[in-house]
């Protein structure tokens, strides 16, 4: 990961955010098509995209004379990964406070 | 695929890290080992300071990686205790810099149930210009290996 953890995370701690990357996730789409599904104006979109392609989650694909976005699936793979070590991290930590709590 | 792994992750705007571990010792026992500075260091870096009240400051040391600072916000023994983690090295733990570790210690089976719940990821501030450093990532990475390297010493 290029970018560090927790500024992906807050790219993603936001609703509106969370909601376009779920739709890229499904398909390739303009920030305009986006606009039609989502409660929010273009211009909100666009920075929502910005948000998310400066940490790596989207990235943009010219296509005619619009450009569409579309979520990258290995960073989100990565994320997961990173997840994944935040929790096993907890789970070593707490076993050796056991370890500590039981020789009292 | 990317569908499956949005799910996997649920909505960050939630996220948090939650583990739990049974011990066969008293709520006491546990209490100390998660509040006393030369327990703190057994597992959690390998130095540890910490002034025990609430608003009280404490820094946790690596060789490797340098001093972190965290910030007491809740102590009530033996049932729970919450700490502020600065993910940057010599930085005052703030929103935005910064998670929130909280210990819960219940009575469970003559033993002590201790749940922690780590959360305030999304409270990150996005932008890198903030000067956040760039290797939180790398370093929770290095330190995951240590810790298993130093388990699998402990089992040895």
């Amino acid at each position: 990961m290029n970018q560090s953890l927790p500024q992906v995370f807050a790219a993603l701690g936001d609703e509106t955010r969370w909601d376009i990357l779920t739709r890229l996730g499904a398909r390739e789409l303009s920030a305009s098509a986006l606009a039609t599904e989502l409660p929010v104006s273009r211009q909100a979109i666009a920075k929502h995209l910005a948000a998310l392609a400066e940490v790596g989650l989207v990235e943009a694909i010219p296509s005619g004379r619009e450009i569409r976005y579309r979520a990258i699936g290995a960073r989100l793979s990565g994320l997961a990964t990173e997840l994944d070590r935040l929790g096993t991290q907890w789970d070593s930590r707490l076993a050796r406070i056991k370890t500590i709590a039981e020789r009292f | 695929m990317i569908v499956a792994d949005l799910q996997s992750l649920g909505c960050m705007s939630e996220l948090n890290v939650t583990r739990t571990v049974h011990i066969n010792a008293h709520r006491s026992a546990v209490w100390a080992a998660i509040t006393e500075p030369e327990l703190i260091s057994e597992w959690f870096g390998d130095t540890a300071e910490l002034d025990l009240r609430v608003g009280g400051a404490g820094v946790m040391g690596w060789s490797e990686w340098g001093n972190f600072r965290f910030v007491v916000e809740e102590i009530d023994e033996p049932n729970a205790f919450a700490f502020r983690w600065a993910r940057d090295t010599d930085a005052d733990p703030v929103k935005g810099n910064s998670t929130l570790v909280r210990f819960v210690l219940d009575d469970q089976d003559g033993g002590t149930r201790l749940t922690v719940l780590e959360t305030g990821w999304e409270e990150f501030e996005g932008d890198v210009a903030t000067g956040m450093k760039e290797n939180s990532a790398g370093w929770i990475a290095e330190l995951d290996e240590l810790v298993a390297f130093l388990d699998k010493q402990d089992s040895a």
